[in-house]
């Protein structure tokens, strides 16, 4: 595979809390991974585990508090003025909210033809447009001449998608861009990112906490619990055989048909949860919702290790040091 | 049959009158019985009038949201008697009558729980207030509080708590603990898990299933645009499409023989846990949703549904009764029933 | 460790101390950069005295550019600029606050507040009160009845705050004054020299019902749009339509709602507060009302920057007074800043 597109070396962002009684957060603790061009790549998690923080820090919305974004062997946040510009055209991220994304007043037109003129200046406008609008499974006729509250969360989240295809990236987040778009039309917005990713070797890394959606249609998956990553690597092989307790959990919650399917790992988690144990200080962070928790997940850091070929797992029960 | 329906609805049209004076036709001529007993399932997407709908049911009816026409009922048991059921029109019956069976027999969790509660009032002051202005003693409704916050995984020191000290998780569970704790007959919950980690979702949604189960809520209807969500523990769904009921039935009906294509297409459209792309595509229901102010004609679904007629994009189908209970409302199976 | 309240009190005091310093500086700046020339006009008042006439001093006496000078040497006019400022500061702090050059025997600036503000707090401070608790009661009441109530109220109370109160007095003036002959034409208590004496404290009572009358009806009509808006805005909130849901009845909705409501009209109160130590300008004027809008018109009118500087800065000091005991109650009213805001990590 070679060099790989971005790798995130020992990030770290703490956020200070309260006004007065000042507790420092880590929203990331010492997050490492790699990816490779052409992936698509799902970061799994729930609210509070970090990873909108971690697409705000590729992006180069919020600055890290240690640690590094290396995209193309260059350090994201020591750029030179010039080579920002260039990695604002590399890089694009779409975003949860359609709506806020596109000003109210102003036809979708405008924003795609802003893009374009300051990406692509010289370019024949309407063509690119046209063609960008196309590639997303649009219309455009149906969509040109619109005003963003005229068209459905799923056109718009499409837009949104097509503006950042503008420039030609080479990466694209998509931070949590499905959990507004309706329920019926979700997997296309999947499907025509994997299709990208497929036909033009774009990387993609979505952000998620849809399990069910990362599990049908990434390449790479990495799971974060609490500003750590929990589990990291082959979407199918964490699909076939997911070895860290709370990626388990997540599978395990998902909604089937069969009334009596049986979730230990939900259950013990629910017990721990009502007698008001939910995040231990020290060691693994799990430790209090997984029921093979032992006394060394309490007090050590688990350390993420490579278990399998491409599946990394930082926890107790599979770690061989 | 009256012991069989907990609520009904007849011809029910809730329009949203947008300041331009455009009416937003939100639920536009329903007809439904909700059957009486267990867990329940209102299911529909953004747009497809499912809010609405609940909260017409408890008669929540205020500005902007108006009704244009129809009659609500609520159906129970006639007091002091074992075997009567009487029907109540909610639109007749007077403010003071109607505000006794809220919160008693009718309650609501509320889609917008995360503020639903009152900024300057403690948690236990509210309970209170809601004790006492049902009559009912304010001690042992606390301590009732209390135990139920528990099984919802809350702080014990919650009634003495603001909301803006309680986490937006936490607040949307307070109000699934408050709106039960009448033990309300029948109760509506407007996707009262949106804004939970699994974990939470799960204790909600077991929280409730126990109520209904052991029958201190009698009906339990919960509005979802997340049919996955209430897949395992609901007995029947209706489902929702443009301001219209399209198909009602029990749940292993629904699931494994939908009627309706919008339903079909539906329940197609969410990747199986397990599923890989590479493997089967999961195909998502081409088109948009329709824009309720200007709703196609005939058949609200026609635009979307590879199998639209000439009738469907001319005259609105009728509800076709295909055994008693499982309805549904579209032009294929007009011919099926003749 | 310092809770996160002490911490808001100690973060508005900071604020409120720098921003005296700001409008002090603005105050002691603004009058010396207008158009105009102070101690002309005092000169003038001063030879106006003998003369009986009026005209430009500097034309008429030949001694007036000497004159001037001694004026200048005498109230420190020819220091630096900061020398001056400071100074100034200092003896204002002291109570020393100048001397007027709006009348012709240098008064002390801060006798003459002293024999101006007792009539205008007299005037102002129970307007503010009746048509504050007034007006909050039938906002409160106009937004919870709604319907034809609420619409003939709104438009009564917005017609009422919107008509000018140098123009509601005058009409007042007429009725009782010129008609019915009960009340007096003007405020002005005759001949009398405003002292504290029990006299003339009741010729002013007398002089005070129509300019009360006039500014607590025009109040009214302000607060309670304010209180109706208010009211409206909570009857909306969500946590009413829950509070409907679980049926608790309309008179303890509307008991939420009003006690929501009145907490921005105790902050709005508190900082009118402030407003009131300038006096209310037109009407006392109009009226001729014995007051610190009189006084204010007096010294604005003769140029006198001594004055200016001392009573502006005095009303700014009370305005943000005000404000800083608004924030303060703020704080204490709410229970968001009470008890701190506190992220609640599960």
């Amino acid at each position: 595979m070679g060099e790989p597109i971005l790798s995130i070396n020992n990030l770290t962002k703490t956020y200070a809390l309260g006004l007065a009684r000042r507790r420092y957060v880590k929203a990331l603790d010492n997050i490492s991974f790699k990816i490779n061009k052409g992936e698509f790549v799902s970061l799994v998690g729930e609210s509070g585990s970090g990873k909108t923080t971690l697409a705000r820090i590729i992006l180069r919305l919020t600055p890290p508090s240690s640690g590094e974004v290396i995209y193309k062997g260059k350090n994201v946040w020591s750029l030179s003025d010039e080579e920002l510009r260039w990695y604002r055209k590399e890089v694009q991220g779409v975003f949860q909210d359609p709506y806020t994304s596109f000003n109210p007043f102003y036809k979708v037109d405008r924003a795609l033809s802003v893009a374009v003129k300051k990406f692509l200046p010289g370019e024949d406008e309407h063509v690119v447009i046209r063609k960008v609008l196309e590639s997303v499974r649009l219309n455009p006729d149906e969509v040109l001449g619109r005003y963003p509250h005229q068209l459905s969360g799923g056109q718009l989240q499409r837009i949104a998608i097509a503006r950042a295809l503008i420039p030609r990236p080479e990466l694209l987040i998509a931070d949590e861009y499905i959990s507004m778009v309706d329920m019926s039309t979700r997997v296309d917005i999947v499907n025509l990112s994997r299709d990208l990713v497929d036909q033009y070797k774009m990387t993609i890394i979505m952000i998620t906490h849809e399990m069910n959606m990362a599990l049908y249609a990434t390449d790479k998956m990495i799971v974060l619990f609490k500003g750590r990553i929990v589990e990291y690597g082959d979407t199918k092989k964490i699909l076939k055989d997911p070895l860290h307790p709370y990626t388990q959990l997540m599978i395990e919650a998902l909604p089937r048909i069969d009334k009596n399917i049986e979730r230990k790992i939900l259950q013990k988690t629910l017990d721990a949860q009502k007698k008001g144990l939910t995040e231990s200080v020290r060691g693994c962070r799990f430790a209090y919702r997984c029921p093979f928790a032992t006394e060394r997940c309490f007090n050590e850091d688990p350390v993420l290790e490579e278990i399998d070929k491409d599946h990394y797992v930082a926890c107790w029960l599979h770690n061989r040091r | 049959m009256a012991r069989d329906i907990v609520s009904k609805a007849q011809d029910l049209r809730l329009y949203y009158i947008l300041p331009n004076n455009i009416y937003v036709k939100a639920v536009d001529g329903v007809n439904i019985e909700i059957p009486r007993g267990g867990f329940l399932g209102l299911v529909g997407e953004s747009g497809s009038g499912k809010t609405t709908l609940a909260e017409g049911l408890l008669y929540l009816i205020d500005p902007p949201m108006i009704k244009i026409s129809g009659k609500i009922f609520y159906i129970r048991k006639r007091e002091g008697s074992s075997t009567e059921y009487e029907t109540i029109d909610l639109e007749t019956l007077p403010q003071h009558r109607l505000d006794q069976l809220r919160g008693v027999e009718l309650s609501l969790i509320p889609q917008y729980a995360m503020d639903a509660l009152n900024p300057t009032m403690k948690i236990g002051s509210f309970i209170k207030d809601v004790a006492r202005y049902h009559g009912r003693d304010v001690d042992e409704i606390l301590n009732r509080a209390l135990e139920r916050f528990k099984l919802l995984g809350l702080p014990s020191d919650i009634l003495n708590r603001y909301p803006h000290e309680l986490s937006g998780g936490m607040r949307q569970r307070t109000v699934v603990g408050i709106s039960t704790l009448l033990n309300p007959k029948f109760l509506v919950a407007d996707e009262p898990v949106s804004n939970l980690d699994v974990v939470q979702q799960h204790i909600v949604i077991d929280f409730l299933t126990e109520l209904v189960e052991k029958k201190i809520v009698e009906t339990l209807l919960m509005v979802t645009h997340d049919l996955h969500l209430i897949l395992e523990k609901s007995r029947y769904l209706l489902l929702m499409y443009g301001g219209h009921i399209v198909e009602t039935g029990s749940k292993e009906e629904v699931w494994s023989e939908p009627l309706h294509p919008y339903t079909k297409m539906f329940l197609e459209s969410i990747p199986p846990v397990g599923s890989r792309i590479e493997e089967k595509r999961i195909r998502g229901i081409p088109g948009n949703p329709p824009d309720l102010r200007y709703p196609p004609p005939g058949c609200r679904f026609h635009p979307r549904c590879p199998f639209a007629m000439d009738i469907c994009r001319r005259k609105e189908p009728p509800e076709i009764e295909v055994r008693p209970g499982r309805k549904v409302k579209c032009w294929l199976f007009v011919d099926r029933k003749v | 460790m310092v809770s996160s309240f002490q911490r808001y009190i100690i973060n508005k005091t900071a604020t409120y101390i720098v921003l005296w310093f700001l409008a002090a500086f603005l105050n002691f700046l603004l009058p010396r950069i207008m158009p105009g020339d102070p101690i002309g006009r005092y000169l003038e008042t001063l030879y106006n005295m003998g003369q009986g006439t009026t005209g430009g001093i500097v034309q008429v006496v030949p001694e007036a550019e000497k004159l001037r000078q001694q004026v200048i040497e005498q109230f420190g006019l020819d220091k630096p600029p900061y020398t001056q400022f400071f100074l100034w500061l200092i003896n204002f702090l002291r109570g020393d606050w100048g001397y007027s050059l709006a009348f012709p025997n240098l008064p002390p600036v801060i006798d003459l507040v002293k024999q101006y503000l007792p009539p205008t707090l007299m005037l102002l401070i129970p307007s503010l009160v009746i048509s504050w608790v007034v007006g909050n009661y039938l906002g409160a009441y106009m937004a919870l009845k709604g319907g034809k109530v609420d619409k003939i109220g709104l438009s009564s109370m917005q017609f009422i705050s919107l008509i000018p109160a140098y123009w509601l007095i005058i009409v007042l003036v007429f009725i009782f004054g010129v008609y019915y002959k009960i009340l007096p034409v003007s405020g002005k208590p005759g001949y009398m020299i405003p002292s504290l004496s029990f006299d003339y404290i009741k010729a002013l009572l007398y002089h005070w019902i129509l300019p009360m009358t006039t500014i607590t009806l025009i109040g009214i009509g302000g607060w309670s749009i304010g209180m109706r808006a208010y009211v409206i805005y909570q009857l909306n909130a969500n946590y009413m339509k829950y509070s409907k849901a679980l049926g608790l009845p309309q008179r303890v909705l509307g008991r939420y709602a009003f006690r929501n409501a009145i907490i921005p009209q105790f902050i709005a109160f508190a900082m009118s507060f402030g407003g009131l130590f300038a006096g209310n300008l037109l009407v006392e004027m109009v009226y001729g009302y014995p007051g610190m809008g009189s006084l204010l018109s007096m010294i604005l009118g003769r140029l006198d920057i001594f004055g200016m500087q001392a009573i502006f800065t005095f009303t700014a000091t009370m305005i943000l007074v005000a404000n800083y005991v608004a924030d303060i109650m703020y704080g204490f009213l709410d229970p968001r800043i009470r008890r701190g805001i506190t992220e609640v990590v599960e």
